[in-house]
């Protein structure tokens, strides 16, 4: 099932001045993805977050969440979505005393808000005056209000801008625990895309409020031919490297674990798989696994698309 | 009826949290201020208080315009997002502010009038509190209904404002000009028309206009000179563009309010 759908979005800005911060737009996002909403600035990605919230009203189209109309059925759907803002702002109250309220709230279990609180590791800023918290932990705590309440739609925009690098790790590795979770779904508004790569399996790119292109990031991958990685399992790392190594296509080998981590340009999916699948090779292959894709490049193909 | 209760128990939620936050220096000067009128009208010092009654009330519009500021600037800097994002409705969110910045220090305010004086002399309720006029001038209670009354109404309107234009400086602008500006614009313009033409007593129908929005300079106003009204009729026209604004705020907050 999708979870978020718009239709023919058009959501417009302005009276005297008009700016379409989406235009017709028309996408899908599916159940269990992680996916990236990607965009240069202004494009309209934080706006399609609030439209998601049901925070904005489209002036056109039809928006979709959970089967629903987020700006008609507002407790039904905010309830199941944990936000990150792009900008949020905060009362000048302590950690807890907020985290506690928004826990209320949603009728959540003190000992879950401690959790919580545990889990974004704020716990020696709990009775910290916001106020004076640093950048890397207003954004932890961000995550924290996100989190409470079990979301099954996480929508986070820009969640690692301005982090040091971590911190920006910490809330990877965070989101990357969350994605086993079962049964969660995350947008991640984002430009920054080496990180996103390690993550996102899903890919919305959104240029003048436009979508230029939705979907996995496996099919876009090689409908672009972009550089992108397979982990292969083996019972001979060393052996089926050095075979694989001689074929030209070929840009990079890494054994990690019990397996080889294969970088290819995507035009030559067919011809790796061909080769790993033969009978010669195929008796040390254990499993092949589509990683990752150079989300830089796709970027870069995508915007000149656009 | 389960979600009707739900509704209500998250709207209590989140007045009790807002008012946990801000304002509470503001609703003591308040309250203090209607003990304050209460006891001077114990103590019969009505002859004083009386004539700067209709300024204090005033007063306490501005006060109350100030606690629902901060709603505005939620709305506009983002805070909102974070209590919708909980579930809060936009109503149910309008509606708490609404609780804290209106509902709340009114009843505050008016039983800070009128329990000290219930308590201590409850004859003191019904004494009429002009010391100039005998014909029409409010009794201690209904002076206090009065109060409660322009309150709701001038800090209701400036809320609306405030709300559909996002903005403080609206808000303000129109409470000041209910509490203040209206009234004293009215008798400005009542005094020249009255130099001009020489003709002073046919130009008093003007005062009417501040009718539905001024019960405490109404009856200031109508208790001498050509037109008088009763003690109820008085307070009804504010009672319709009270309800009337409220219903505007919560419309405007289930569909029209983008966040
Ligand atoms: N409340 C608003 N009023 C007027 N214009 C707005 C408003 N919100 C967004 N816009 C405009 O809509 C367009 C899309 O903005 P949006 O914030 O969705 O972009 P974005 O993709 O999130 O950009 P960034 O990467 O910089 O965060 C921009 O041109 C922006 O100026
Ligand atoms: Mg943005």
């Amino acid at each position: 099932m999708d979870i978020v759908v718009f239709d023919n979005v058009t959501k417009i800005f302005g009276k005297s001045k008009v700016i379409k911060a989406l235009d017709n737009a028309s996408f899908r996002i599916p159940s269990k993805v992680v996916a990236g909403l990607l965009g240069p600035n202004g494009s309209g990605k934080t706006t399609s977050f609030k439209l998601i919230m049901g925070f904005l009203k489209p002036n056109s189209g039809k928006i979709s969440v959970f089967g629903k109309d987020p700006w008609i059925d507002e407790y039904s759907v905010r309830r199941r979505i944990g936000y990150l803002p792009e900008k949020p702002v905060y009362p000048y109250v302590s950690v807890y005393k907020f985290l506690k309220h928004i826990g209320k709230m949603q009728g959540v279990d003190i000992r879950e808000v401690e959790r919580i609180i545990r889990l974004v590791g704020l716990e020696e800023y709990k009775f910290f005056n916001i106020r004076g918290l640093s950048r890397g932990y207003l954004q932890r705590l961000g995550l924290a209000q996100a989190l409470i309440g079990d979301p099954e739609l996480l929508l986070l925009d820009e969640p690692t801008a301005n982090l040091d690098p971590l911190s920006r790790k910490q809330i990877l590795d965070l989101i990357k625990d969350l994605k086993k979770e079962l049964g969660i779904t995350i947008i991640i508004a984002t430009h920054i895309l080496p990180e996103l790569q390690e993550v996102a399996d899903y890919v919305v790119y959104i240029n003048k409020g436009r979508i230029i292109e939705a979907g996995k990031l496996e099919d876009l991958t090689h409908k672009y031919f972009v550089h992108t990685y397979y982990y292969v399992e083996t019972s001979d790392p060393r052996k089926l490297a050095s075979r694989i190594i001689m074929e030209e296509y070929v840009r990079g080998i890494e054994v990690r674990d019990n397996g080889l981590l294969i970088k290819i340009n995507s035009a030559y999916k067919e011809d790796l798989l061909n080769i790993l699948t033969s009978s010669e090779l195929s008796v040390y292959v254990k499993n092949i696994k589509h990683v990752t894709t150079e989300l830089g490049e796709l970027y870069e193909k995508l915007s000149r698309a656009s | 009826m389960k979600n009707y209760r739900e509704r209500v128990k998250k709207i209590m939620l989140q007045s009790e949290y807002l008012l946990s936050l801000k304002a509470t220096a503001i609703y003591i000067i308040a309250i203090i201020i209607g003990i304050m009128f209460s006891l001077a009208s114990i103590y019969r010092a009505i002859s004083f208080l009386a004539p700067i009654g209709f300024i204090f009330g005033s007063f306490l519009v501005l006060l109350l315009i100030i606690i629902a500021g901060p709603m505005i600037d939620e709305i506009n800097e983002g805070h909102i997002q974070l209590y919708l994002a909980t579930g809060l409705s936009r109503l149910e969110y309008v509606a708490s502010w609404y609780i804290v910045a209106v509902v709340y220090p009114v009843l505050a305010i008016f039983l800070a009038i009128v329990l000290p004086v219930l308590i201590i002399d409850p004859s003191s309720l019904f004494t009429r509190i002009s010391p100039y006029s005998q014909r029409l001038v409010p009794t201690m209670l209904t002076f206090a209904f009065a109060i409660s009354l322009q309150l709701l109404n001038n800090v209701s309107l400036g809320f609306l404002f405030g709300l559909v234009r996002k903005s403080k400086g609206a808000a303000y602008l129109v409470a000041t000009f209910l509490a203040f500006l209206l009234p004293f614009i009215l008798s400005v313009v009542i005094s020249i028309l009255g130099i001009l033409t020489g003709y002073y007593e046919g130009y008093h129908a003007i005062y009417l206009l501040m009718l539905p929005f001024d019960p405490l300079w109404s009856y200031n106003v109508f208790s001498y000179g050509p037109i008088y009204l009763s003690e109820t009729t008085i307070l009804i026209p504010p009672i319709v563009t009270t309800i009337f604004s409220l219903i505007l705020i919560l419309n405007h907050a289930k569909h029209r309010l983008e966040v």
